[in-house]
């Protein structure tokens, strides 16, 4: 029955091409729009590689020195409290301590400017990069604060052409390291991982400890991965621990220190839209955009539902004949709605596809990086979940639109609309 | 075949209330080619709206192959207009957008326990019926008026439903098409199909098997043709 009645829906819709295109672009545009910031969210949160593991990370970004009649400030974890106070917890977890800067970066009369993360060997085990060439930095090294630099194969590329670059010298704000390493370029979209070059923190002294915000708060932040996704509560936990026993320690000095976190990958990333004070969990954030969705499919619903009502009249004959030949009042709501859900699904997919074109036109807009170094591909993915979720806004949207033409239509009596003589 | 008992059938409007039918009482006999005459607006297509079950009656029942039809809900009447009429219209209402054979199968889309092959079988059968069996994949733009009725006759009775209800089936068709189209009638009366239409054509009504005349909602007359005895049924 379905590939008659099917055959039947195209062949309405290649007959009404206005009618159709219309509604296709209603439809489409709204799901462009929506499935934009969804893809933009969610391949903000992927687990892609060298984030493979990034459901099971945990976050520190942000801390707020408050001294009391004094100053307030929100920045980074400073370098002291990270690594001499979170990154030292006896927690069963990888701890990495991690900044980002953009650095000069000199090799032979070329000069450029690039984000280079500075961090320890516990990064290249959290983050699984693919080693084109040679290898991380190591403890030794790192303890030995050797000056050694693993870069990405674009940088590589940029400097040296296919050339082999291990143990070549290149200059980093004037001074000079080793390559001891080359990784595939991380994605731009891993807000984590991306860079051109990475070096050994040890080289950066820990600054001592001192009155007000400066020793809490700087430049680093951390990545934390527990041993087990069960482990992640006891991180958490420790963590508050080890804070308001600091707190306690400073209270004499009328400091106070909150850290935001450990948060996972998704908070972090809706925490980027609101401040601390808006911010009330991810699911409140897939909430409030729900109900954003819903109310924004309103006004094509209608619009589409007002060109299915003035289409009753043009359709009569047909629908009065599927009832004079037995079709009853519910299979025809049913077929009526599933022809305007198809139709939907159709904008529905339209829109995807413009939605990913958008997201690929205006990546570096959109997800704020500025790849100068122009030879990497950026990774956006349509996964399963956008899928479906485009599915479910057009089956939503299809039922909005559809219910109430329908149920008219099915209410036509056949007995008035057939008889008689030239139609 | 088909019972009307004390049928009455009024329209309502905010303003006017005609009555279309008045105490009709018909039985229609399995096998009868019946012919419904009469002048315009005497209730002739009400009748077998109502015989078909496309409108319910005001005041009345209804009796279909001897199961009453009274307080059946809408499924179970289109269930049962699928299974046992079929409806040809004087303006054949054939959906455009479908070829000959697709026109065909659509009632059978809504019948029950019947697969695509099965569906498609029955539809050819009901075609070649019909006497276009070349004309399958044509869509109705590309047919005659004959020919287009022919098609909505195969549909009425593709899925094998015994009774066929037709309004001034040859009403839009010059007298030669009409032929034809009498011509597919009468053969399919003749392998038992019960048929029940309206027609102003006296020529045509005289070669059925009765005619039932009406005037102004209440069936005055009922001939009875092979006989040629003429009963008045004073009502
Ligand atoms: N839906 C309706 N609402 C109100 N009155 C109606 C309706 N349908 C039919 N009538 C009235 O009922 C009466 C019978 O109409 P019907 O269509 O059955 O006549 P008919 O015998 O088929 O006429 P014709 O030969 O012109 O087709 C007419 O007076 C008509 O005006
Ligand atoms: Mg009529």
């Amino acid at each position: 029955m379905w590939f008659s009645y099917l055959k039947l829906v195209f062949a309405g819709m290649a007959k009404n091409k206005f009618f159709t295109a219309l509604s296709l672009f209603g439809i489409s545009s709204t799901v462009m729009i929506i499935m934009t910031v969804v893809l933009l969210f969610e391949n903000s949160v992927a687990p892609r590689k060298p984030e493979s593991r990034l459901d099971e990370m945990l976050f520190i970004k942000r801390v707020k020195v408050v001294v009391k009649d004094q100053s307030v400030s929100i920045g980074n974890v400073g370098r002291r409290l990270a690594v001499e106070y979170l990154a030292k917890l006896k927690t069963p977890a990888l701890i990495n301590v991690s900044s980002t800067d953009r650095f000069e970066i000199f090799y032979q009369g070329k000069l450029i400017s690039q984000q280079v993360i500075v961090t320890d060997p516990n990064y290249w085990r959290i983050y699984d990069f693919d080693f084109i060439k040679g290898r991380s930095f190591n403890l030794a090294e790192y303890n030995a604060k050797a000056q050694v630099v693993v870069i990405s194969s674009s940088l590589s590329n940029y400097f040296f052409g296919s050339l082999d670059v291990i143990g070549k010298m290149i200059k980093l704000r004037s001074q000079e390291y080793r390559i001891v390493g080359v990784v595939k370029d991380p994605p731009y979209t891993s807000t984590n991982c991306f860079a051109e070059a990475w070096v050994p923190s040890s080289l950066i002294d820990i600054p001592a400890e001192s009155e007000g915000s400066g020793s809490w708060s700087g430049e680093c932040y951390l990545t934390i991965l527990p041993n087990t996704p069960a482990d992640k509560q006891r991180v958490i936990d420790d963590v508050n621990d080890l804070m308001r026993k600091l707190n306690i320690r400073l209270a004499s000095k009328k400091t106070t220190v909150t850290l935001t976190g450990p948060d996972d990958a998704k908070t972090v990333y809706v925490r980027g839209y609101q401040s601390d004070e808006e911010f009330k969990g991810v699911t409140q954030f897939y909430l409030k955009w729900v109900s954003f969705i819903l109310l924004f499919l309103l006004l094509p619903s209608v619009n589409l539902m007002s060109l299915n009502i003035t289409r009753i009249r043009e359709r009569a004959t047909e629908i009065a004949l599927r009832k004079a030949f037995g079709a009853s009042r519910g299979v025809l709501v049913k077929q009526l709605l599933i022809e305007n859900i198809i139709l939907t699904v159709i904008g529905g997919v339209i829109g995807l596809t413009m939605a990913y074109a958008v997201l690929r036109i205006f990546a570096y807009q959109l997800f704020n990086v500025s790849p100068d170094m122009g030879d990497v591909d950026l990774v956006i993915t349509v996964n399963i979940s956008a899928f479906i979720l485009t599915l479910l806004v057009c089956f939503i949207f299809g039922i909005f639109s559809g219910i109430i033409p329908a149920l008219r239509m099915s209410k036509l009596n056949p007995a008035e609309i057939l008889k008689g003589g030239n139609k | 075949m088909i019972e009307l008992i004390d049928i009455q059938k009024v329209y309502r409007t905010s303003t006017v209330e005609t009555v279309a039918l008045e105490e009709v009482n018909i039985d229609i006999k399995r096998g009868e080619f019946v012919s419904v005459m009469g002048p315009s607006g005497c209730g002739k297509s009400t009748l077998l709206n109502i015989a078909g079950l496309l409108d319910l009656p005001t005041n009345g029942r209804v009796l279909i192959d001897g199961r009453t039809t009274e307080g059946m809900k809408d499924k179970e009447l289109a269930a049962f207009r699928n299974k046992m009429i079929g409806f040809v219209f004087q303006s054949f209402h054939l959906i455009n957008e479908l070829n000959v054979i697709d026109n065909v199968e659509l009632p059978m889309l809504y019948s029950n326990g019947i697969s695509a092959k099965e569906r498609h079988e029955k539809a050819i059968y009901a075609i070649e019926k019909v006497g276009l069996g070349h004309r399958m994949k044509h869509y109705p733009s590309e047919l005659s008026g004959g020919q287009c009725q022919r098609v909505a006759i195969a549909r009425a009775i593709a899925a094998g439903t015994s009774i066929l209800l037709a309004d001034e089936p040859t009403g839009n068709l010059d007298s030669r098409m009409g032929e034809e189209v009498m011509q597919i009638l009468f053969d399919l009366n003749t392998q038992g199909t019960t048929i029940v239409m309206v027609t102003h054509d006296e020529k045509l009504a005289k070669q059925t098997g009765r005619i039932l005349r009406f005037f102004d909602g209440r069936q005055v007359f009922s001939q009875v043709n092979s006989s040629l005895k003429q009963e008045d049924h004073v009502v």
